[in-house]
C-alpha cells in the first residue's frame, strides 16, 4: 500500500485539524472502528474507508465548531501569528543576507528553511493563545501563498511557491501539534 | 418542543439510535447502529455535528468516559437522551406516522 494512503496519516491530519474539545472523542471513535474493520477487510479497503471518514468529517466538525466558538477571536489570533511570523522571517532573511551574501539559489533555499521555521513557531504561539488558531493559520497561509503565486508568479521559482503552498500549512499544523503535545505532557505530569 | 419545530431526518435517526443503545451510546456505536439499520454510511463527523445540535437544543446530554487502550488511550464521549429529547422524538415520530397514514397500500408495503 502507498505509504501516503496510510490511515495513520489520515488520523494525524484529523488530530491536527480538529478543535481540542472534539479531538479525543472523534479520533478515538475512528481508531476503535478502524481496528474493528481491520480484522474483517483488506488493509487497502479499511485505509480507504478511514480516509473517506476523515475527508467527510473534517468540514462538518469544523463547521459545527464554528457555530459554537468565538471564531472572530480565533481568526484574530491566527492573523496576528501570520503577521508576526512574516515579520520574523523578513528579519531573519535580512540578517542572513547581510552575513552570508548568498547567491539566488542558496537564498531561496534559506528562505524556505527560515520561512518554515517561523511558521512552525507562529503555529506554536498561536496554539498557546488559542488551540484552534493553528488550523486557521494553516488556512490563511494556504490562501495567501496561492494568491501570491497567481498574482506575482515571476518573482520566485515555481518550486519555491509550491513548497510553501504544501509545507507552509503543514508547518503551522506541526507548530500547533507541538504545543498540544507539550500541554498534554504537562497535564499528565501535574496529574 | 414547539409544534412547528420537527426534528431533521438525521437528528431523528440519531435520537432513535440513542434510545436503542442506552448506556453504550457514543460516536462509533451510534454510527455503526445507523449503518447497520439504515444502510447509510454516514461519517463520524456528521454524527458529532448532529449530536452537537441536539445538545444545544438540550435533547441530549454528554459525559466523558474512561480512556481505553483500543482507542489509543482516548476517552469516549457518551451521550444520553434527555426527557425533552424523548418528547421531541415522540412528537416527530407521531407526525411522520400521521402523514404516512393510508399510504401503505400505495407503496405496496405492509
Amino acid at each position: 500500500m502507498n505509504p501516503l494512503l496510510s490511515p495513520h496519516i489520515a488520523i494525524w491530519l484529523l488530530e491536527c485539524l480538529l478543535p481540542a474539545g472534539d479531538r479525543d472523542a472523534v479520533v478515538g471513535d475512528l481508531v476503535e472502528e478502524y481496528a474493528l474493520r481491520a480484522g474483517a477487510s483488506t488493509r487497502a479497503t479499511v485505509a480507504l474507508w478511514c480516509w473517506g471518514q476523515v475527508a467527510r468529517s473534517i468540514p462538518l466538525v469544523l463547521l459545527s465548531d464554528l457555530r459554537r466558538r468565538q471564531w472572530i477571536h480565533t481568526l484574530g489570533v491566527a492573523i496576528a501569528a501570520y503577521v508576526a511570523a512574516g515579520a520574523l522571517e523578513s528579519v531573519g532573511l535580512a540578517v542572513i543576507s547581510r552575513l552570508l551574501h548568498p547567491d539566488a539559489g542558496l537564498a531561496a533555499l534559506l528562505g524556505v528553511i527560515v520561512g518554515l521555521a517561523t511558521i512552525v513557531l507562529g503555529g506554536y504561539v498561536a496554539a498557546s493563545i488559542r488551540q484552534e488558531a493553528a488550523p486557521s493559520l494553516a488556512g490563511i497561509i494556504f490562501i495567501a501563498v496561492a494568491v501570491l503565486m497567481v498574482t506575482i508568479s515571476d518573482s520566485a521559482p515555481l518550486w519555491y511557491g509550491f513548497t510553501f503552498l504544501i509545507a507552509g500549512p503543514l508547518a503551522a499544523l506541526a507548530g500547533g501539534r507541538l504545543n498540544f503535545t507539550r500541554r498534554a505532557r504537562r497535564a499528565r505530569r501535574a496529574a | 418542543m414547539p409544534r412547528g419545530d420537527l426534528l431533521g431526518s438525521l437528528e431523528h435517526i440519531v435520537l432513535l439510535a440513542l434510545v436503542r443503545l442506552e448506556a453504550n451510546a457514543y460516536g462509533m456505536t451510534i454510527r455503526r447502529e445507523i449503518e447497520a439499520r439504515t444502510g447509510r454510511n454516514i461519517s463520524i463527523g456528521a454524527v458529532y455535528a448532529t449530536l452537537e445540535r441536539l445538545e444545544a437544543k438540550r435533547y441530549v446530554r454528554s459525559s466523558l468516559g474512561e480512556p481505553t487502550a483500543e482507542r489509543g488511550g482516548r476517552a469516549k464521549r457518551l451521550f444520553r437522551i434527555e426527557a425533552e429529547g424523548e418528547r421531541a422524538l415522540r412528537s416527530s415520530q407521531d407526525a411522520i406516522r400521521r402523514m404516512a397514514f393510508g399510504l401503505r397500500k400505495r407503496w405496496g408495503t405492509t
